[in-house]
């Protein structure tokens, strides 16, 4: 049986391996190492042979335990091919360099294996032993938004008219935002996550903080953190923020209905 | 000084808890991370935010293989950075292996010492064969190996080094002989495990690591 993991969730809970992983590894290191890397190859996610990448994470760091340099040079790269194909649908090509973030995750992805064991932190790869493609989306997310923020948007979607009738505003356009969406809604919802790059910062964050994480937008327990707290400003101006919000994204459904 | 403290995280295991631990981040998540990591709060906000919204744009965030076994460019660069970070880890392991190993134990009085074995489930006399390396670091269950690290809130690599060294007999242990004693050759865990007064319960729960 594999080693259990080390990390922690916040309630004090250990990470554990789903049991098809575990049976995965256990199956792995009763057999050799050349069954090991030919089913590393397999493609087919239904194939009974199939390795699930965190079992993969295991083998290497298994390797990388023992020292055995050459079983990390034969398993990692087979990882990074599953990351890079990953990466090709995940950071988009409209980013002005693309390409040099993709290098850029998958380097420091990499390094995690060789820093494994080792220094103040030394347990890291457990979350990839959990939840593989969770844990490797939150280090995608974490070295692409400090490139977003390098390409901030500078046109913002225009807000209507203050004059123009007001039962043109769709009051329900952020409601989106909250509910699982289904076949019909996802294009609308795609193109509103789009739109919402295009609002003014300060309205944008007021959307964020109260419909896609869901917060209050004030609260009149002063320790309770709400969008008027995060933001340091009162509850009204958070309030007028999300009605401009509501505003330019309702005009844009409009427009593009 | 905390011990098996399973709370202890790094800003970066913040991170990856706010991946991991719902299937998307909100308010009451994100707070108890920032409440953890205040000076961060920034940050760990806008994290939450691009991991909820990316969640919420996307499908399910699968990871695809390629029949493909080439091996690209940035696969190359991705090795090489993996090389070269080893080169220097195990450069470091072995600068620090070379020189005088440092005891994560030598500066707990007793009273620490007790505390320690009783985070670890065991007792004193266990705690000072961990504390003069008398059991070999090879016969040690990895499991094991990390329950100590954690406890002792040190680096893994210290632990592993201090395991590694050659048995130590203290400089303030008492004894009758004139000469200090040789320490002789080190134990196996389990017969340390076996030979230091520990319950039954204690023994199967540490040899169980």
């Amino acid at each position: 049986m594999a080693i259990p993991l080390n990390k922690h969730y916040p309630d004090g809970r250990r990470y554990f391996r789903p049991p098809t992983v575990e049976a995965t590894i256990d199956e792995l290191l009763a057999q050799d190492f050349a069954t090991a890397c030919r089913r590393a190859a397999i493609a087919d996610h239904g194939s009974s042979e199939y390795v699930p990448s965190e079992a993969l994470v295991h083998l290497i760091r298994d390797a990388r335990r023992r020292n055995d340099e050459a079983a990390m040079n034969i398993l990692l790269p087979v990882l990074l091919r599953r990351c890079e194909s990953n990466l090709r649908t995940k950071v988009s090509s409209d980013l002005p360099n693309a390409e040099d973030i993709r290098e850029e995750i998958l380097g420091q992805f990499s390094e995690l294996f060789a820093a494994d064991g080792v220094g103040s932190n030394p347990d890291q790869l457990d979350f990839f032993e959990a939840h593989f493609n969770q844990a490797f989306q939150g280090l995608r997310i974490d070295i692409v938004r400090q490139e977003d923020r390098r390409t901030l948007n500078r046109t913002f979607l225009p807000l209507p008219d203050e004059n123009e009738d007001e039962s043109n505003v769709d009051e329900s356009v952020l409601k989106y935002f909250q509910t699982a969406p289904d076949q019909e809604s996802t294009f609308d919802l795609q193109r509103l996550l789009d739109a919402l790059q295009m609002l003014p910062p300060d309205e944008r964050r007021a959307v964020e903080l109260c419909h896609i994480l869901g917060y209050d937008e004030e609260s009149e327990d002063h320790n309770k953190r709400t969008a008027a707290t995060i933001c340091r400003v009162t509850g009204r101006t958070i309030r007028n923020r999300l009605r401009r919000a509501t505003a330019r994204l309702s005009s844009y459904k409009e427009l593009i209905q | 000084m905390s011990y098996m403290d399973p709370q202890q995280m790094s800003l970066s295991d913040a991170k990856y808890h706010l991946a991991l631990a719902k299937p998307s981040p909100d308010a009451e998540l994100l707070d108890e991370m920032v409440r953890r990591f205040p000076e961060h709060a920034a940050d760990l906000t806008e994290f939450a935010i691009a991991l909820a919204l990316d969640r919420l744009g996307g499908t399910e965030d699968e990871t695809f293989e390629t029949s493909s076994t080439e091996i690209s460019s940035a696969i190359s660069k991705a090795m090489s950075r993996f090389h070269n970070r080893l080169y220097a880890e195990k450069k470091a392991a072995l600068s620090s292996s070379e020189g005088s190993v440092d005891n994560p134990f030598a500066s707990m009085p007793r009273s620490e010492l007790r505390t320690f074995a009783r985070a670890i489930n065991a007792n004193l006399p266990f705690v000072m064969k961990l504390r003069d390396r008398q059991i070999r670091e090879d016969t040690m269950s990895e499991g094991f190996k990390r329950c100590v690290t954690e406890a002792l809130e040190v680096p893994h690599d210290v632990v592993i080094a201090h395991f590694s060294a050659l048995p130590e007999v203290r400089v303030d242990a008492r004894f009758k002989a004139e000469r200090k004693p040789d320490p002789g050759a080190k134990q196996t865990f389990q017969e340390a495990v076996r030979s230091s007064g520990l319950t039954p319960e204690q023994q199967e729960y540490l040899l169980k690591l």
